[in-house]
C-alpha cells in the first residue's frame, strides 16, 4: 500500500513529458495496423472502388470497351427505363429472388434444425450439404440439364409416375426459371445450412430447458426461443441470399444464354452482353448501376427489418 | 545460446512495409508494348504473337509444322502461336487489348471484327494489301472492308446447309425433300419421340442465326437492309419462312428435337442416326461425320427456296487474318501476315487441315474432297450463300433473333410476333455507322 501512494505523485510528474511519447506511440500503432491493412485495401480499391466510380462514370457516357466516350448526361437512364429487354431482365431477375430466397432460407432453416438435433453425424451432413456449392457451376449446370432434360431426365421420369406430362424445362418460357431457380436452391442452401447451424449452437442450451420447464414444445421452442435468437443470422441470411440472386450470372450463361425468348436472362447477364459481346459499355453500366441501386436498397431495408434489439 | 537481434515489433513493422511494397508492385500497370516498334526492346520486336480460335480439335498440332516452316524461312522471327477457346474470344481480347499487349496477328470471323475496328484495336491496312485484291474471291476482299477501310486478309470462308441421315430417310422409305411441303412430310414422318428420333433439328442454340439467316433468305428478306438503318427480317417473306419452320414444323408439329436440349445431346443424337435433318458445317463432315459415324449415308440439301423472291440459302461467312493497331513490330507481324495469306495455307490449313472453303481465286478444290463438302461448296457458286451484314450492331441484332426464334420455337410467339419484336428492339439501336 505504501508504496502505491508513494509513487503517485512521481508518475503524475511525468505525465507532461509521456504525453506526446504516447500520442507517438498510438500513432504508429495506427500505422502498422492500416500498413498490415494495406494490401487487402489496395485489392478493394483497385478491384471494387475505382471500377465502381468508374462505372457510375461509364453510365452516363456512350461508348465501347476501349476507345472513346461521348458524355450523354441521363440519356442511358431514360433509354434503359423504356428498354424492353431491359425491363424483360429486371422482372426476371425479381422473379428469381422471390423465387428463391424464401425457399432456400425456409429450407436452410429445415436441414439446420434437424442436423442440429441429431445425436451423431453433424459435421458429415453439415459436409454433404455443402458439397453442391464447391461443385463448379459449370459441372453443376450440366448435371443440371441432365436432371430436367425433358426426354431422358430423371426429374419427368419421377413426375410421370404421377401423371405429369413431359416438361421442357429449360426450354419453356414458363418453366425455365423454376427450373434455374430449383437449381440455385440445390446449390446454394448448404451455404445457409452453416451459418444457421453455427448460430444455432450459439443459443444457450437453459433457455430451451427453462421453456421445457415451463411446458414448452416442439415447434413452440422453435417458434419463442430458436427464430427469435437467430434473428441476425436469418437477416444475413435473407441478404446475402438476395444479394447472390439478384447479380444470378453464371446458371443463366452456362444453362440458357438468357432464353428462351428472354425469359431467363437475368440483368447481370445483360449486362456482360452488352458489355462485352455488343461493345455497349454506357448503357451495361447504367444496367449495372440500376442493379446496384436496387440492391443496396433491399439490403438496407432487410438490415431495418431484421436488426434485434433483443437481448438474452 | 543465440538471441535475434530484430524485436518482434521490429519484424511486425518490416513485415507490413514489404507487404504493401509488394502489393503496390502487383498493383502497378504493366508496361504496354506502345505503339512505337523503336521503343520495345530487341529481344520482343522478333516475337510475334498469334492467336486464333479454333477450327479443329487438333488446332495447335496443325499449325506447328506450318509455323515452323515460317520460322525456318525467316530467321530471326518466333511465333507464340496460342489457340484462344471460341467461348473466350470476347473476354480475352479485351482484356488483351486494354492491358496493352495484344496478339500481334490474329484470327476473327467477320461478325467479331467491327467491334475492334471501333475501338481502334485493329490495323488499317489497306494500303499494304490493296493490291491482293484480285487473288480473292469477291465476297472475301468485301468483308474485310469496313468504314472505307480494308482491316484484314480474308483467310477461310464456312458454308453450311441441311445434312441428311439418308440411313433414316431410306428407312422409311422418303427421298431427300426438294421443296418445303415435301420437307415438313419427311420431318414429321421420320420423328417418333418413343423410339427417340427426330424429324429435324430447328436448333435453338445461341448461334442459330446459322440458320435463322439463311430461313430469312428463303423467304426473300435480310436481317438488316443494307444501309444498316432499319430491321428488315419483318416482311410477309420472313414471317412466312419463321412460320413454316420454327412455328408449324417444330412446335405445331412437334417434329424437331426440343428447345430444351443441349447442344451436346443433339450431337450425340445425329451421330447416333436418330435425327434426320440437321444444320451443319462443311468442317464437320470430315472431322465428325466420317469419323464418328463412318456408317451413315448422308445427303446435302440447302435451305429452300420459300418465296416467289427468296433462294435457295447457305449459311456462308468468312473469317479473316488481321493485325493489332498496337503490335510492337508491325514489320514481322505483316510478314507474318504475308506468310499466312499465300496458297500454300490456303491448301495446307484451309483445305486440307480444316476442310474449309479457300477464299484465293485460283485455289481448285483437292481431288478427295467430300462429296457433301463439295455439294456445298457449290452453292456458293450459284448464289445461295448469306452470311454476316458487316456491323458492330450485327450481334445485337442476331441475339435477337436467336431469342425470338427460341420464342417461336417454343410456343410462346408466332412467327409474326417475334419478328415484330426483333423490329422493335434492334430497330432503335441502328444508326447506319
Amino acid at each position: 500500500m505504501s508504496v502505491t501512494s508513494t509513487a503517485q505523485p512521481a508518475l503524475r510528474a511525468a505525465a507532461p513529458a509521456t504525453k506526446p511519447r504516447r500520442a507517438w506511440r498510438k500513432m504508429r500503432e495506427s500505422l502498422l495496423c492500416y500498413l498490415f491493412l494495406s494490401p487487402s485495401l489496395i485489392v478493394i480499391l483497385g478491384f471494387s472502388i475505382v471500377p465502381l466510380v468508374w462505372s457510375i462514370y461509364y453510365s452516363f457516357t456512350k461508348g465501347g470497351m476501349l476507345g472513346r466516350h461521348t458524355f450523354v448526361g441521363v440519356e442511358n437512364y431514360v433509354k434503359a427505363f423504356a428498354h424492353p429487354i431491359f425491363l424483360q431482365t429486371l422482372i426476371n431477375t425479381t422473379q428469381y429472388a422471390v423465387l428463391t430466397v424464401p425457399i432456400v432460407i425456409l429450407l436452410a432453416l429445415l436441414v439446420a434444425i434437424v442436423i442440429f438435433q441429431l445425436p451423431k453425424m453433424q459435421g458429415f451432413f453439415r459436409g454433404t450439404v455443402y458439397f453442391p456449392l464447391i461443385t463448379p457451376v459449370v459441372i453443376a449446370a450440366n448435371i443440371w440439364a441432365y436432371i430436367v432434360n425433358r426426354d431422358f431426365g430423371p426429374l419427368n421420369h419421377l413426375l410421370s409416375m404421377v401423371g405429369v406430362p413431359r416438361i421442357d424445362w429449360l426450354g419453356d418460357p414458363v418453366w425455365a426459371i423454376p427450373a434455374i431457380v430449383m437449381m440455385e436452391i440445390w446449390r446454394g442452401f448448404g451455404f445457409y445450412v452453416i451459418i444457421l447451424f453455427a448460430a444455432l449452437q450459439s443459443i444457450p442450451k437453459e433457455l430451451y430447458e427453462a421453456a421445457r420447464i415451463d411446458g414448452a414444445k416442439g415447434l413452440r421452442i422453435i417458434w419463442s426461443i430458436t427464430i427469435p435468437l437467430l434473428r441476425p443470422a436469418l437477416g444475413f441470411c435473407f441478404i446475402m441470399a438476395t444479394i447472390f440472386n439478384f447479380q444470378l450470372f453464371d446458371a443463366v450463361y452456362v444453362l440458357t444464354k438468357g432464353g428462351p425468348a428472354w425469359k431467363t436472362a437475368t440483368v447481370s447477364w445483360y449486362v456482360y452482353q452488352q458489355a462485352f459481346q455488343a461493345d455497349n459499355v454506357g448503357f451495361a453500366s447504367t444496367m449495372g448501376v440500376v442493379l446496384l441501386v436496387i440492391i443496396l436498397t433491399l439490403s438496407l431495408m432487410q438490415m431495418r427489418f431484421f436488426r434485434s434489439d433483443i437481448e438474452y | 545460446m543465440f538471441r535475434s537481434q530484430v524485436s518482434r515489433r521490429q519484424f511486425l513493422q518490416s513485415s507490413a512495409a514489404l507487404m504493401s511494397m509488394a502489393a503496390l508492385a502487383a498493383c502497378a500497370a504493366p508496361v504496354a508494348p506502345g505503339t512505337s516498334g523503336d521503343a520495345a526492346p530487341a529481344a520482343a520486336a522478333e516475337t510475334v504473337l498469334f492467336w486464333k480460335p479454333p477450327h479443329s480439335a487438333q488446332e495447335a498440332d496443325l499449325w506447328k509444322p506450318l509455323l515452323e516452316k515460317f520460322q525456318t524461312e525467316n530467321a530471326g522471327i518466333t511465333v507464340e502461336h496460342q489457340v484462344v477457346p471460341w467461348a473466350s474470344v470476347d473476354e480475352q481480347f479485351t482484356a488483351a487489348f486494354a492491358g496493352g499487349s495484344p496478339p500481334d496477328i490474329f484470327y476473327l470471323p467477320d461478325e467479331w471484327y467491327p467491334k475492334y475496328v471501333n475501338q481502334e484495336q485493329i490495323a488499317d491496312i489497306t494500303d499494304k494489301i490493296s493490291g491482293w485484291k484480285d487473288q480473292y474471291s469477291e465476297a472475301g476482299w468485301t468483308g474485310a472492308t469496313y468504314k472505307g477501310s480494308t482491316w484484314g486478309a480474308p483467310f477461310l470462308g464456312v458454308a453450311q446447309g441441311w445434312v441428311l441421315n439418308m440411313t433414316l430417310f431410306n428407312e422409311k422409305g422418303i427421298a431427300a425433300p426438294t421443296n418445303w411441303e415435301e420437307f415438313r412430310a419427311a420431318a414429321q414422318a421420320l420423328t417418333d419421340t418413343a423410339a427417340g428420333t427426330y424429324g429435324v433439328v430447328a436448333d435453338a442454340g445461341p448461334t442459330n442465326w446459322t440458320t435463322m439467316v439463311p430461313l430469312l433468305a428463303a423467304g426473300g428478306t435480310k436481317l438488316l437492309s443494307d444501309d444498316l438503318l432499319t430491321v428488315t427480317a419483318n416482311t410477309e417473306g420472313g414471317v412466312a419462312a419463321f412460320e413454316t419452320l420454327l412455328e408449324n414444323i417444330a412446335w405445331n408439329d412437334q417434329s424437331s428435337t426440343p428447345v430444351g436440349f443441349t447442344a451436346d445431346q443433339i450431337r450425340s443424337l445425329a451421330l447416333d442416326g436418330k435425327i434426320g435433318m440437321i444444320w451443319q458445317e462443311t468442317s464437320t463432315i470430315k472431322a465428325v461425320w466420317r469419323t464418328e459415324a463412318p456408317d451413315l449415308e448422308l445427303a446435302t440439301i440447302p435451305m429452300l427456296q420459300l418465296a416467289d423472291n427468296g433462294t435457295n440459302a447457305s449459311w456462308a461467312n468468312i473469317g479473316f487474318m488481321f493485325m493489332a493497331q498496337q503490335s510492337a513490330d508491325k514489320d514481322a507481324a505483316f510478314t507474318l501476315l504475308e506468310y499466312l495469306s499465300t496458297d500454300d495455307m490456303q491448301v495446307e490449313y484451309v483445305q486440307k487441315g480444316v476442310d474449309l472453303l479457300p477464299l484465293k481465286k485460283d485455289i481448285a478444290g483437292l481431288p478427295d474432297i467430300d462429296p457433301i463438302v463439295e455439294e456445298m461448296v457449290s452453292w456458293l457458286g450459284e448464289g445461295y450463300g448469306v452470311g454476316t451484314q458487316i456491323s458492330i450492331r450485327w450481334r445485337d441484332a442476331t441475339t435477337s433473333l436467336v431469342q425470338e426464334a427460341q420464342a417461336v420455337l417454343s410456343g410462346a410467339k408466332t412467327a409474326a410476333q417475334a419478328l415484330a419484336d426483333v423490329e422493335a428492339t434492334v430497330g432503335p439501336i441502328l444508326d447506319g455507322e
